[in-house]
């Protein structure tokens, strides 16, 4: 008896239901920061290299990381490759400012989301997974999102989360 | 004043390319993309070391977790080796496998150029010219960025002058002076690994080449030294290679001499879609970008060296002073 689960394509994603089409959607790519692991859906920013790395961080008084969302994981084929290969070396993700609702499978499962609940960047050692902000906005975190539909089962039976993007910068 | 028989070509491809008549304007598409592909296989450098072989959806392999195009490729296996028994000895077993890799595939695309269609018209060059000039010069320098980019990860992995263990040889040395011995030792860099193989491309700037045109009867022979000091050089064959010159020196160091293997033992270069021109025409606004998809490898490790001519040769086996 088989005991192997594979890995599957749909098993983390993001998915923008509504919004710009694709030939015009607001996006962004850029190398990603060595050592980096981002997953399709999770939330990213650029760090003062320009490399994308997870998550959000608030930033400084006057430098704040606009909140973005990966379209591809970092090790996909056709943003990393076998040594060897020509290929890959930049990521991709949607800007949150570029008025989008999506389903996102890289949230925070232990959390209860609501709709017109705020959404924020988990941080620290699970930077990238989408949280319930539970804060007022302009306050010591960045806001990316806010929920739509919250979260529901899709297709492929994985849990996403709905929201719409935002990006409300860390105030203070 | 413009000239005349410009600003025809110029209104015909313009008027094509923004026809209603959806015949008209596949055509124009089509002579442009023809006119891009002719281009492309004479100024990239990269597709100049390889046996380019334009792939379909048939020949690419499915993968579980991903959706994504992908061929896999089997290497050349190593044997266990022969010996010597004294009769009645059985055989030893040895397992039957050989590696794979993996020619991965992404997209490079231009920027997304937008014009209002009068104001192409007033283009004293020819417009697919201009195609040309704005989008596939960087999507071939894009390409051959990223294959040096592979290719300095190789030769420079281990630093000059410092042997791999896995190929018993330097990749990349010091060569001193670019002259004729030092040309010569330069060109052992391939048979001296393990792999045995023979460089058949060189690949140097246009800086560099000037120090063979600068060669002397008694180093490269009296027809060849008067043919280069009057016509300079071109792209030909010196020591048995092809010399590919490039005039980005910003991928390639002055100095530097990269050496290629035959095709079928360096890797691999895949086009799935070859460079094609979209665009869009909406009232008098024309939009225009291209992109092409290709997958390429230097999947053998020795199919490449570097000899940078400055300092003092070395020894390709030793990374010592000769």
């Amino acid at each position: 008896m088989g005991t192997l689960v594979p890995s599957q394509m749909f098993d983390h994603t993001l998915v923008t239901v509504k919004g710009p089409g694709r030939l015009t959607r607001l996006d962004y790519h850029a190398a990603p920061k060595s050592g980096e692991a981002i997953a399709p859906g999770m939330c990213a920013s650029i760090d003062s290299n320009g490399e994308m790395i997870a998550g959000v961080p608030a930033g400084a008084a006057g430098n704040r990381p606009m909140a973005m969302f990966a379209i591809q994981d970092t090790d996909a084929f056709d943003a990393n490759s076998d040594v060897g290969n020509i290929s890959g070396g930049v990521q991709s993700a949607i800007v949150a400012t570029g008025g989008f609702e999506v389903e996102s499978t890289e949230f925070d499962s232990g959390q209860t989301f609501n709709p017109n609940d705020l959404l924020k960047d988990d941080g620290g050692a699970n930077a990238g997974r989408i949280t319930l902000a539970a804060v007022a906005p302009y306050g010591a975190v960045p806001v990316i999102g806010c929920v739509s539909k919250g979260v529901d089962t899709n297709r492929d039976g994985v849990d996403v989360l709905s929201f719409w993007t935002c990006w409300l910068p860390a105030g203070t | 004043m413009q000239n005349l028989d410009t600003r025809m070509v110029n209104e015909t491809v313009v008027n094509g390319l923004t026809s209603d008549d959806n015949a008209i304007r596949k055509e124009a598409q089509d002579n442009v993309n023809n006119y891009l592909r002719l281009r492309q296989r004479e100024e990239g450098f990269a597709r100049k070391f390889y046996d380019v072989a334009e792939v379909t959806p048939n020949d690419l392999d499915k993968q579980v977790d991903t959706p994504l195009p992908v061929i896999v490729k089997d290497m050349e296996p190593n044997s266990a080796g022969a010996y010597t028994v004294p009769f009645g000895t059985t055989p030893m077993d040895s397992n039957i496998t050989a590696p794979r890799y993996r020619v991965m595939f992404d997209r490079v695309m231009s920027r997304r150029y937008v014009a209002d269609v009068n104001e192409l018209l007033t283009y004293d060059m020819d417009i697919r010219q201009i195609f040309n000039d704005f989008i596939l010069k960087d999507i071939l320098g894009e390409e051959d960025r990223k294959f040096m980019a592979v290719a300095d990860a190789i030769t420079q992995a281990a630093g000059v002058n410092t042997p791999t263990a896995l190929l018993a040889c330097c990749q990349w040395i010091e060569a001193g002076e670019l002259n004729r011995p030092n040309l010569a030792n330069a060109m052992r860099g391939l048979p001296s690994t393990n792999r045995r193989l023979n460089p058949a491309a060189a690949l140097v700037n246009n800086i560099t080449i000037w120090d063979i045109v600068a060669m002397q009867r008694d180093e490269i022979g009296g027809d060849l030294a008067e043919e280069l000091f009057v016509n300079g050089f071109t792209e030909r064959q010196i020591m048995g290679i092809k010399w590919i010159i490039t005039i980005k020196n910003d991928l390639v160091d002055d100095w530097y001499m990269y050496m290629f293997a035959e095709p079928k033992y360096l890797g691999d270069f895949f086009v799935l879609d070859n460079v094609t021109m979209s665009t869009k025409h909406e009232d008098f606004i024309l939009s225009f970008f291209a992109y092409e998809s290709v997958g390429a490898t230097i999947a053998n490790i020795a199919g490449v060296a570097l000899a940078q001519f400055t300092g003092n040769p070395h020894n390709w086996r030793t990374g010592a002073l000769l």
